[in-house]
């Protein structure tokens, strides 16, 4: 989720208000979390400016959106800057130098998918039966009525979750599933473990290069697997959330499954993040559950914003249940 | 451990520098922890500035230590405000001493 810092000075008139009732401040925190945004750091300056608030919001247009609401406006003048961590900042001004490898058609070929078959205790079942205690998976039944090419969505907040989703699916939608992943980390040439290799990543886990600020460009490949038999794993949300509930779901799957006439299957993971949240290297072993929902089909017609929304709606829903009620509440008839 | 943000601007040597050897964004956090402080955030920005960083250091004076031996190379210009996390403020301003009301 992209970082942003807000610099902010209060209006002259504010001063007395903020002496008054110095909780106030406090509402900018919550009127960011009402535009989705997360503050990660907020503290009182002396200088220039008098708060300097970090926060966490899925775009730039939400983040500014977020610094417009009333209690900040009226309370505050604003600057707002969009961050970007060290390390990636590090990766992006070397970019130049780093050379990467594919997408690898031939990742779907016959001979490869067996390969992959074959290393699939390897690559993501060992993790399964390692860290996932249980992996209790809900509605795998509804994979069955899946003809043709499938887009796979979930919610995402963890490194973990393509595993769980992996152990969700059933042996048939698993046999030519594909998932994009860093073209900058995981593609790179080069490197001297075998694991990292760019052929590897096609060829074991089944991963495709997606370069970073690629557009539109970036679907052309998965949109060529799903033409060709391929099914595809992709997180809507981008990248993984710290929001409460679902950030705000990018346009990609739905331009994949319209464009390829696929059907999307959503699956809502819960307890994932608990295994391994963002900004940690440790895996705990821990419950984690998968729900399988019942698949989307779109008539022709339907345009990209209202696939997005039907997505959403069929993730979000089931994600405010489990906030409210916990994940024992939806046992039963959750679609 | 006192809290401060710091906000640097590249100079045209920095951008030199920094285009040749992207590492030395690493090292000076490890010379700023070999003078008492601690980088708990750093991000490069798009805006008025380049980089913002909270650090954590005893003092004051070590705070001035580190900018002005980070300012020296001619690399960044750096602008450093005091910091306290917001709910210490409230309390502070809520309080009956020569803080509050």
């Amino acid at each position: 989720m992209p970082h942003y810092i807000m610099l902010l000075k209060q209006r002259v008139d504010a001063h007395k208000a903020i002496r008054d009732k110095p909780e106030i401040l406090r509402e900018v925190e919550e009127a960011l979390a009402r535009w989705e945004a997360k503050v990660v750091g907020n503290w009182w300056i002396m200088g220039d400016y008098d708060q300097c608030t970090i926060f966490e919001a899925s775009d730039n247009f939400r983040a500014y959106r977020a610094s417009f609401a009333a209690e900040i406006g009226s309370t505050f003048q604003t600057e707002i800057m969009p961050a970007i961590d060290i390390p990636l900042f590090a990766r992006l001004m070397t970019r130049e130098q780093v050379e990467t490898g594919g997408p690898h058609p031939w990742q779907n070929a016959y001979w490869a998918k067996l390969v992959r078959l074959s290393m699939r205790w390897y690559a993501y079942d060992r993790w399964i039966r390692q860290y996932f205690k249980p992996l209790d998976v809900r509605g795998k039944d509804k994979q069955k009525s899946i003809k043709g090419g499938c887009v796979v969505i979930a919610n995402h907040r963890s490194h973990m979750d393509g595993v769980a989703v992996h152990g969700a699916l059933s042996t048939r939608l698993r046999f030519s599933l594909y998932s994009g992943a860093a073209a900058d980390r995981y593609f790179v040439k080069g490197r001297d473990e075998l694991t990292m290799q760019p052929w590897w990543q096609s060829l074991i886990n089944g991963t495709f290069p997606i370069a970073r600020g690629g557009g539109s460009k970036a679907l052309d490949y998965p949109k060529w697997l799903l033409k060709n038999g391929g099914n595809i794993l992709i997180f809507p949300e981008g990248t993984r959330s710290t929001a409460k509930g679902m950030a705000k779901f990018r346009h990609g799957p739905s331009i994949l499954a319209l464009e390829t006439n696929a059907t999307v299957l959503p699956i809502y993971l819960n307890g994932v993040d608990k295994l391994r949240p963002k900004g940690t290297r440790e895996v705990k072993p821990g419950p984690a559950t998968a729900l399988v929902l019942d698949p989307i089909t779109f008539p022709a017609g339907t345009e990209v914003p209202e696939a997005t929304s039907a997505m959403y709606k069929a993730l979000n829903e089931v994600s405010k249940r489990v906030i409210e009620e916990g994940i024992d509440a939806v046992k039963e008839g959750w679609t | 451990m006192a809290t401060y943000v710091m906000m640097s601007t590249l100079t045209d040597d920095g951008r030199k520098t920094l285009k040749q050897r992207p590492d030395r964004l690493g090292e000076v956090n490890k010379e700023v922890e070999a003078m008492g402080a601690r980088v708990t955030a750093q991000y490069a920005v798009l805006g008025g500035y380049d980089f913002v960083n909270i650090i954590e250091a005893p003092s004051n004076e070590a705070m001035a230590r580190i900018a002005l031996e980070l300012g020296s190379r001619g690399t960044i210009k750096v602008t450093t405000y005091p910091a306290m996390p917001i709910g210490e403020f409230i309390e502070l301003m809520q309080g009956s001493g020569p803080g509050g009301s």
